[in-house]
């Protein structure tokens, strides 16, 4: 299974990475036209960090591309592997294939001392920050991943933006709790580990919701269970995300931080 | 070998089964059958692993091991499998979940496939074949086969069955099949069992079932005669009686026909529709 799940996934791998292939390219011309003094290097590290994040996305939502596309469900379900051997051959792969460009991006960042772009510090950005990088990445994977069986129904969507949405606000009520001011989300100096908690949280939540309904999923309407699905994560959600506004409001009106 | 226990099912809100109870013996082949929507395929499916029951269970003996799935072979109606792989492809991937690493090709070389050839690209008949090939190189003990027999061409259709009545010549194999056609499979069947709004309608073996049903060409029959279905044909009247005895040949004024499987699947089937 392992096998044939990541000869599924490192094509489309290759084919998002090889996006990188157009900043050399422009490197090239430049050096024969232009003559420009621009930081090609860092434009590609920063380049290659948020292509990591769309493969991340991409490997996550097409974990059951084939099941759905072939109409395999039935198939796999009757093959002697456990639902939960079905997950771990799945994620395997993935991580596998994710791992090597964090780490060269990891890398690269860590030899690179600053990335600008005008006066941003773009490797100032939490998202970027080596400390965070990889953890992000991967709850990233690990987000798309868990909601990828149910992608086409439209209350996954919603679920996926409220799950965004939460991981936003309990951001901002993580960084509040730990005693700093929220801060808007684009600033330098930023601290991540509010955000990476937060994505944590919601990973969990959905993770749960996705482990709980993919033990007891069979060939039934493929509706039924993305109902139950939803409903398991949203309850938790909605609690997480009320609870992160209250301590948001509190927090603004309090003169001494939380 | 099989023993299904208080099983109920639904699909959303509509019920299929509520407490079931079925037992089907090892090395028995069997055909469920019942109108179009009563549970058949559902029945398989359940047994397969592919639908998980509401309530109750279905049970394997524990020779079986852990995972009863590694011991049945499940031939669907939907003919499911990674259309995208190639069936060299397939054929590796299927034989890593089983304790097997040789597969006969004799069966798919009938039908002039060539390994290198995507699932997708296969005819409905080569898929089948292909699909009995690959499920028979795991030896199942439990054969459960959808009702697919019928569409696929006449050529394939008699490999398919010869290579079925080798298979249960040999090994001691319980195969359980769900049909409406019967004319092919009526040598293979030992026992019969017709499904009605989620239970047992009827559940014989062929010899005895075809002993207790018999059609009766008259103008009437004697009313306390158990009238199973009756057909009006512009010629006659025909009376399909269940359960037939002998002793009712002394009232009756009229023909009395023994009948094949088919005729008698399509009496009860008919009455259904009546």
């Amino acid at each position: 299974m392992i096998k044939k799940e990541y000869r599924d996934i490192y094509k489309t791998a290759l084919v998002i990475l090889s996006i990188l292939l157009v900043i050399p390219l422009i490197y090239i011309f430049d050096r024969i036209k232009w003559k420009s003094d621009t930081d090609y290097m860092g434009i590609f590290i920063i380049a290659l960090g948020a292509v990591i994040f769309l493969l991340a996305n991409r490997l996550g939502v097409d974990t059951f591309r084939t099941e759905l596309e072939d109409n395999a469900f039935e198939y796999l379900l009757t093959l002697p592997i456990s639902r939960s051997a079905i997950i771990l051959d799945k994620l395997l792969p993935r991580l596998a294939v994710i791992i090597p460009p964090v780490i060269c991006y990891e890398i690269m960042i860590l030899l690179t001392k600053k990335i600008q772009w005008g006066r941003l510090v773009i490797s100032d950005f939490f998202i970027f920050k080596p400390g965070y990088f990889p953890f992000l990445v991967i709850l990233f994977l690990l987000l798309s991943f868990f909601t990828s069986l149910f992608r086409k129904r439209n209350a996954v969507g919603l679920l996926t933006a409220a799950a965004l949405i939460v991981f936003a606000v309990s951001g901002f009520a993580l960084k509040a709790l730990l005693g700093t001011v929220a801060a808007p989300f684009v600033q330098a100096n930023f601290t991540g580990m509010s955000f990476l908690l937060a994505l944590f949280v919601v990973d969990m939540i959905i993770g749960t919701a996705f482990f709980v309904v993919f033990r007891k999923f069979d060939v039934k309407s493929l509706n039924q269970h993305s109902e139950k699905f939803v409903l398991m994560a949203l309850g938790p959600l909605i609690l997480v995300s009320i609870a992160a506004i209250l301590i948001l409001l509190i927090s603004n009106n309090s003169s001494t931080p939380l | 070998m099989i023993e299904i226990k208080n099983l109920s099912f639904a699909y959303e809100k509509t019920k299929v089964f509520e407490d079931f109870n079925l037992s089907i013996s090892k090395g028995k082949v069997v055909l469920i059958t019942g109108v179009n929507g009563v549970g058949k395929s559902t029945l398989l499916r359940l047994i397969a692993g592919a639908l998980i029951p509401d309530k109750g269970k279905i049970l394997f003996p524990a020779e079986m091991g852990k995972d009863p799935r590694k011991k049945i072979g499940f031939i669907s109606d939907r003919l499911s499998l990674y259309e995208s792989l190639t069936i060299d492809q397939a054929i590796e991937f299927h034989l890593s979940f089983y304790d097997v690493n040789r597969f006969d090709d004799t069966l798919i070389n009938h039908t002039k496939v060539k390994r290198t050839q995507k699932i997708k690209e296969l005819s409905m008949g080569q898929r089948t074949i292909f699909h009995l090939s690959l499920v028979m190189a795991c030896e199942p003990e439990i054969l459960l086969i959808d009702e697919i027999i019928h569409s696929i061409d006449v050529y394939l259709r008699e490999i398919f069955l010869q290579h079925l009545i080798n298979i249960i010549s040999q090994r001691e194999i319980t195969v359980v099949m769900v049909n409406l056609n019967f004319t092919d499979i009526e040598g293979l069947l030992e026992r019969i069992i017709l499904l009605k709004g989620g239970n047992i309608l009827v559940d014989e073996n062929i010899i005895g079932l075809k002993q207790k049903v018999r059609k009766i060409v008259a103008d009437k029959i004697p009313a306390e005669l158990p009238l199973l279905f009756k057909n009006n044909t512009p010629q006659w009247t025909e009376f399909y009686v269940y359960p037939f005895r002998e002793d009712f040949r002394k009232d009756i004024n009229g023909s009395v026909v023994d009948l094949d499987l088919t005729e008698i699947i399509k009496a009860f089937i008919g009455r259904e529709y009546t």
